[in-house]
């Protein structure tokens, strides 16, 4: 018989795994991702694989297997030269890294706030309300173009994948002006009493 | 695509995959926002009115200033 008085809270967490497909087959696991990740950040194959721990056999058996699936390369290498050479990824590389680790950031929320397990509430990212002025209206076709100037001195929030740890930490002061891509998901005219 | 000019960026760490990021807009901007004309007919918009906006931080690139 169970007693419910001994009953503690119990440690259940669910666990997720992430993997890209294409044509149904897997692309890109987390493995993979890291090796971009480092040859991103050290910009060598042999480097990324030694911080990974796997042999420069197998990553670049993992690399080649990457482009002859998506028949696009994922790295590009420069030989020779005074710096005895680098491996950077290409546009299409960065991508799929950020696809990966965007997902993995996105699912990690998701599973480590346990009130968005249930219900609609998925949260991809923080929304943030600004106060403006419309400065420009114009007809598009079916749409309009709203142009609204921002004030100055509002606060913003939002997540980020730690992939960004390495780059905001090498900045020796907060004060530095960054950019972020925002995208807008609805404007309504601001009643006297609107918390700002 | 939208961005805007941010500083006193402060970072906290969520968990091992996920930082939250808050950062000041450090100066007046100016972003576009493309709505319906449903929406327009329900809510009136005119040149000089105070807004909310509701923004999401999406497809998040921090970038330095200068290189743009």
């Amino acid at each position: 018989m169970m007693n419910d008085e001994n009953k503690k809270d119990l440690d259940i967490k669910p666990r997720y795994k992430i993997w890209l497909e294409m044509n149904k087959e897997p692309l890109l696991g987390e493995g993979g991702a890291k090796l971009l990740l480092m040859i991103d950040k050290y910009n060598s194959i042999a480097d990324a694989a030694n911080v990974l721990n796997i042999s420069y056999r197998f990553a670049w058996n993992y690399i080649r297997k990457i482009e002859r699936k998506t028949k696009r390369r994922i790295v590009y290498t420069k030989r020779g030269g005074a710096t005895g050479g680098k491996t950077t990824l290409t546009q299409f590389g960065k991508e799929l890294m950020k696809k990966y680790f965007s997902l993995k950031a996105h699912m990690a929320l998701i599973f480590n706030f346990p009130e968005l397990w249930y219900g609609s509430r998925y949260m991809k990212t923080k929304v943030n309300v600004l106060k403006g002025t419309i400065v420009d209206k114009k007809a598009l076709g079916d749409s309009f173009a709203i142009k609204i100037k921002i004030d100055k001195g509002q606060k913003v929030s939002f997540f980020v994948p730690s992939q960004h740890i390495s780059s905001l930490q090498q900045d020796d002061s907060n004060k530095k002006t960054r950019r972020i891509s925002i995208s807008p998901l609805k404007i309504s005219i601001m009643e006297y009493g609107d918390n700002e | 695509m939208n961005e805007l000019e941010i500083t006193n960026v402060n970072v906290t760490i969520i968990n091992d995959d996920v930082l939250e990021v808050t950062a000041e807009i450090n100066k007046p901007q100016q972003i576009v926002v493309i709505i319906s004309k449903e929406d327009i007919v329900f809510q009136k918009f005119s040149v000089g009115d105070v807004v909310k906006v509701i923004v999401e931080a999406k497809d998040i690139t921090l970038s330095d200033s200068k290189e743009r």
